[in-house]
């Protein structure tokens, strides 16, 4: 009688529950704090579940750093995500290296160079192997604050090489205006100083040449001279007192408080720098965006970009439903909400026409016309060679090193990996 | 009858019945937790590896070859000609010189002021114990703020008199690690005055009063009296704050996180830095075994001759 009235429960217990088994996708982002950027995630996945019954689309959020230090380990883990965020670059080669990614189906691959965008996903793509979807299309250039130009008498829009920039900062010293903020702790904003240069000097040739160890790799004329002119640079003060110990965040909420002329950052800082200004930041009508100016006598161009190539990626455990959610995840519909709204520049170049932002639309046409796309160094080059750049931008930023033992100590570094 | 008083034995003797109850579980978690990594730190210290995979001598089916790639002392050649290594174990040492030339003497002056029970001195104690109680990262938060030059402290101080620039200690070469040792020593001292409260109000009053009826002034029963009687919690205090030295992590990153340009790194921010942040797991392992043999020779040679016989 018990073991009768026990069965009739479990049988109750059994029909309540629903039979189709349930597909979990998890989804690893860095942090997403701007709510355009978080809100446009959140309202993509409700979608995404509510359309597909049995699947259940989960993302986490993780900043930044402990998001880099923390991915090995998770990688390995039986609670490893189903896609995560890619810089793409030195890290994520080792990723697909080492087998942790899951390469699309070729079929999959042809599908979505159709729409998304052809270079995006060469970005993530490795020894002819496709792993993921581009995302936001990141590009690095000179902003200038017009109020403090127009008082300064001057127009940046006439700027077309370093040494014009150069005298740009003399006059804005002699005015008594902060040239440039920098978050020098965090180094990596110094080092788009260095990579400019090195760009313009070397061009794509001489920066392809260096990867491959060619040409003594890092330790040659074009690096050297490359640290020279961004020593030249510093020694003309041109960042605002103790910049050194500034991070990013601060040195971009004094940007947005109007503290300097020039800012050399990415289209993120739009959002970034009216979110840590403490008035809520310079409005587009006060901004202006130009590009790294051309250096004399450089192998390279002055359409030639430095950037990100970001997206989500597979991993090696990913369910088959991980795919048709990416599709979504980065797809057109969700890249042509961002680009009107404003929360990032779309790789989709069927959305690239939806940018409305004046700013955004500035970075958008510098992406546009871009002749060679180079992926911040230290991204592009692994966390080991990458960190070196970093390290030794910020060592020249101090005058701890020369630009020849900077170039002897990234091929040294280079060498080792 | 032989095992029936064994039995008995085991039962009655709290010693050794102590022992069985308390020493197994901390053996398997000194084992698992400590002696472990070490071992495996120095297995993966000869190895260029980026972390992926369970060990770099592991073979990975994916590359049809191991996850990592063997370079023998290359690691360690790495570490001892990297100047930023170079300077953090300078900065190691700085924090070690600091902590016995300063920091205890400091303490000691305090303890020997306000060890004896008393209101006031019950208060003092608090105050002075208040640092450290309060979470390294907070304090290192702490003083990132005060020292800022835009809005901290250090802003007001450099209007107050009158600089044309504001200073930011953090942001300046020599000045960022000296910010550190301050924040170390305000952090620390009132943990050694501690130790040496407790070592001062275990000394028996007859033997003071005995030597202030011979006339001893306050200074000379200070020196004759009291700093030889606390003299095993001195080398216990600067048992601690050597290896504490070694330690030294929580502070750096919220102040500096190391820089400027690698110039504040101690040997754990440079570990930190260097083997995880890089990816460079066994590199990392080859400074944390570095690490590890510093401290242990220390640790063996205080053991053996100033703490001898204690």
């Amino acid at each position: 009688m018990k073991q009768g009235l026990i069965a009739a429960g479990l049988a109750a217990a059994m029909a309540a529950t629903p039979v189709i088994a349930e597909t979990e996708i998890t989804v690893l982002s860095i942090n997403r704090d701007s709510t355009p950027w978080k809100g446009l995630y959140d309202d993509v996945v409700a979608d995404f579940n509510a359309n597909n019954p049995g699947v259940t689309v989960t993302v986490e959020y993780m900043e930044d750093e402990s998001f880099k230090q923390k991915l090995p380990t998770l990688l390995q883990s039986a609670s490893a995500p189903d896609m995560f965020f890619s810089w793409s670059g030195g890290v994520f080669y080792e990723q697909a290296e080492q087998g942790f990614l899951q390469a699309l189906p070729d079929d999959v691959v042809a599908a979505w160079q159709q729409d998304l965008s052809p270079g995006g996903m060469a970005a993530l793509s490795h020894n002819g192997k496709f792993y993921g979807a581009p995302e936001a299309s990141q590009n690095v250039a000179i902003w200038y604050n017009k109020d403090l130009a127009a008082q300064l008498g001057v127009d940046p829009t006439t700027i077309a090489t370093w040494d014009d920039l150069l005298a740009m900062v003399k006059v804005a010293k002699d005015g008594g205006v902060t040239p440039f903020v920098v978050g020098g702790q965090d180094k990596w904003p110094l080092h788009f100083f260095y990579s400019f240069l090195a760009m313009r000097i070397m061009g794509q040739d001489g920066m392809t040449a260096s990867a491959a160890g060619e040409n003594g790799g890092f330790n040659n004329a074009d690096w050297v001279r490359a640290g020279e002119e961004y020593v030249r640079f510093i020694e003309m003060e041109p960042f605002q007192n103790g910049f050194m110990g500034v991070k990013y965040d601060g040195a971009t909420g004094l940007w947005g408080d109007g503290e300097s002329l020039f800012h050399l950052m990415g289209d993120w800082d739009l959002g970034a720098s009216r979110g840590a200004a403490s008035n809520g930041g310079l409005t587009n009508d006060q901004m202006g965006v130009i590009p790294f100016p051309m250096v004399e006598g450089g192998k390279g161009a002055v359409t030639d970009t430095l950037g990100g190539a970001s997206g989500f990626v597979l991993t090696a455990k990913a369910e088959p439903e991980a795919i048709d959610f990416l599709k979504v995840f980065m797809g057109v519909e969700a890249q042509k909400r961002a680009a009107s709204e404003g929360v990032y520049i779309p790789t989709v170049p069927s959305a690239g026409g939806l940018v409305e932002d004046t700013i955004l639309k500035q970075f958008a046409a510098i992406g546009g016309a871009s002749t060679y796309h180079q992926l911040f160094l230290d991204q592009f080059f692994g966390s080991s060679l990458g960190g070196a750049i970093n390290d030794v931008s910020a060592q020249m930023a101090t005058g701890d090193i020369t630009p020849e033992a900077a170039a002897e100590l990234l091929e040294e570094t280079r060498e080792f990996q | 009858m032989q095992q029936g008083s064994l039995w008995q034995k085991w039962i009655h003797d709290d010693r050794l019945r102590m022992i069985i109850i308390f020493v197994p579980p901390a053996i398997l978690v000194f084992t698992v937790f400590v002696m472990l990594p070490m071992i495996q730190a120095g297995f993966f210290s000869p190895w260029k590896w980026s972390g992926y995979g369970p060990a770099p001598w592991a073979f990975n089916e994916a590359t049809d070859a191991t996850f990592g790639r063997w370079v023998g002392e290359r690691n360690f050649d790495r570490m001892f000609g990297h100047s930023a290594f170079q300077q953090a174990v300078w900065n190691s040492i700085l924090v070690i010189v600091v902590s016995l030339l300063i920091q205890l003497p400091l303490a000691l002056m305090l303890a020997l002021m306000i060890y004896r029970t008393s209101r006031a001195n019950t208060i003092f104690r608090l105050v002075f114990f208040m640092p450290y109680i309060l979470a390294e990262v907070a304090t290192g938060l702490i003083f990132a703020f005060a020292l800022d030059g835009n809005y901290g402290l250090s802003a007001w101080f450099s209007q107050m008199l009158g600089l044309e620039e504001a200073w930011f200690p953090l942001a300046e070469k020599p000045w960022a690690f000296y910010a550190i040792l301050a924040a170390l020593v305000w952090k620390y001292f009132g943990f050694h005055m501690m130790i040496y409260i407790a070592g001062l109000q275990s000394i028996s009053s007859e033997l003071l009063e005995s030597a202030e009826i011979d006339g001893a002034t306050t200074w000379q029963k200070a020196i004759y009296i009291k700093i030889p009687l606390i003299w095993p919690a001195i080398t216990v205090s600067i048992f601690y704050s050597v290896l504490g030295a070694l330690q030294v992590f929580d502070l750096v990153m919220p102040m500096t996180a190391g820089g400027p340009s690698n110039s504040s790194h101690t040997l754990v921010s440079y570990l930190y830095n260097f083997g995880f942040i890089r990816l460079d797991v066994g590199f990392g392992s080859a400074v944390g075994v570095f690490l590890f043999v510093t401290g242990v020779v220390f640790a063996l040679v205080y053991r053996n001759t100033v703490q001898k016989g204690q």
